[in-house]
């Protein structure tokens, strides 16, 4: 590679590892205990587990389920019911202040599925904090936004990375980490070392993060143009505040998609759906499909089925992308390598930081030229 | 060329063992957990080795 280029492709490492280092540094801190998340609420008691029950106990009606949410949250509307991939025997009920709000301040509360008894709220003050910091720097749909384009920054920063990889290797074997040299020689080294060993991980957990940052934006784009053509008729509805019983509603979504299971429903009013629509959204029963998932809509007075269509690719990428970003699909030992990973990057970002600082006022050549040196010497001798 | 295979050759192979471990956990349960975790497992010993083991090439 020519200096000028390399000089080139450095300088844009440079600039696009510094503009994005210290919010990188938030992200993978702030990732560590989100990859627990689950792990931390339950140890921290926010989760209450279900009790054993007789074998063959039927499942509680929905209706008595919401009851029991109205009756802990009095004067909140349940807008979601979800059913957890991991946990069958609750249900998490999601409650605001009015059935149309936006659900960004919404409450949950868990339910035993089998008893209808309150479990307790959902989640936690801490890791909620944490997420909210994880995912917009406590700034909503900017702060969001704005990790998206660290995240783009972070992108280019590793493809940048990996080619002046080459040119700083061309005298070292693969793994060299000169101890017994300057601090700063051990530093680019183990940066060097850490950066490549980790680069496919870095790519998609970067741009895993990228896809999540635009995810109000991709569900706003779905439900101006799909969910509009699926609505219909119905737009101008008035809200449904009274809805056939939802068995119905989960029967007739699951005759409109086959070997599908529910993964939670809107009330209308909320995201997702309409005014006059309870929306079913069914998902596979593989582990992969299980991500994806298919919106039945039905009519909330009749019960009648109204739309059923795929996912647009972009809310497919973003489902997939959602687990990938926190190695949620493989169980604890893949959630511990994930945290392992980031432990990782936190160390290339920290010396990424540290060779900045303690580059002096030399030039790429002379550093090119002293991350050789040990090297060259030996050679020559 | 044997200067690019000396420079590349693991840094493709690691590439290639994570873009196994993602591809895996992305798949499903069962085996391909195993694989995956076996797959990322590698990544981290390898970079765990030289960070808290130090390196391979003491002699520098």
């Amino acid at each position: 590679m020519q200096t000028s280029t390399l000089r080139r492709w450095a300088l844009v490492h440079k600039w696009s590892s510094l503009v994005s280092t210290i919010f990188l540094l938030v992200l993978c801190i702030t990732g560590l205990p989100l990859i627990f998340r689950g792990e931390i609420d339950r140890m921290l008691g926010a989760e209450a587990v279900t009790t054993a029950v007789l074998p063959g106990t039927p499942r509680a009606s929905l209706e008595k389920i919401i009851a029991t949410g109205t009756k802990a949250r009095p004067g909140e509307y349940v807008q979601f019911i979800v059913w957890e991939r991991d946990e069958p025997d609750a249900v998490i009920l999601s409650m605001a202040k009015s059935p149309d709000a936006l659900p960004d301040d919404n409450k949950n509360v868990r339910v035993d599925a089998r008893t209808a008894e309150l479990l307790g709220e959902h989640g936690s003050p801490l890791t909620d904090f944490l997420l909210r910091l994880h995912a917009s720097l406590l700034l909503g749909l900017p702060g969001t936004l704005f990790l998206g384009v660290v995240g783009l920054s972070f992108i280019v920063a590793i493809v940048s990375g990996v080619v002046v990889y080459g040119p700083f290797m061309r005298k070292l074997d693969f793994g060299t980490v000169r101890q017994r040299k300057s601090r700063r020689l051990q530093c680019l080294d183990l940066h060097n070392l850490i950066g490549i060993v980790t680069v496919s991980w870095a790519v998609t957990v970067g741009l895993t993060g990228v896809i999540n940052s635009w995810a109000d934006l991709l569900v706003k784009v779905w439900q101006y143009t799909e969910l509009t053509e699926m609505v219909g008729p119905y737009q101008s509805s008035v809200l449904v505040t009274q809805t056939v019983p939802l068995e119905s509603v989960i029967a007739t979504a699951s005759d409109a998609a086959p070997r599908m299971t529910p993964y939670f429903i809107a009330m209308p009013g909320a995201l997702l759906t309409s005014r006059a629509h309870v929306a079913v959204f069914m998902r596979g029963t593989t582990p992969l499909t299980s991500r994806l998932l298919k919106p039945v809509l039905i009519d909330a007075k009749t019960g009648a089925l109204t739309d059923t269509r795929e996912l647009p690719w972009y809310i497919w990428a973003l489902l997939v992308s959602q687990p990938l970003h926190f190695g949620d699909y493989g169980g604890l030992p893949l959630k511990i390598l994930w945290g392992l990973l980031d432990l990782l990057t936190i160390i290339v970002l920290g010396s990424g930081l540290y060779l900045w600082l303690s580059r002096g006022t030399s030039k790429i050549e002379q550093r090119l030229a002293a991350a050789e040196g040990a090297e060259v010497a030996k050679a020559a001798e | 060329m044997a200067t690019f295979l000396r420079i590349w050759t693991m840094p493709f192979l690691l590439l290639a063992v994570g873009i196994v471990g993602l591809g895996c956990a992305l798949v499903g349960d069962g085996p391909w957990d195993v694989i995956s975790w076996v797959a990322m497992s590698t990544l981290v010993g390898i970079a765990g080795r030289y960070v808290i083991g130090g390196a391979s090439s003491k002699r520098l």
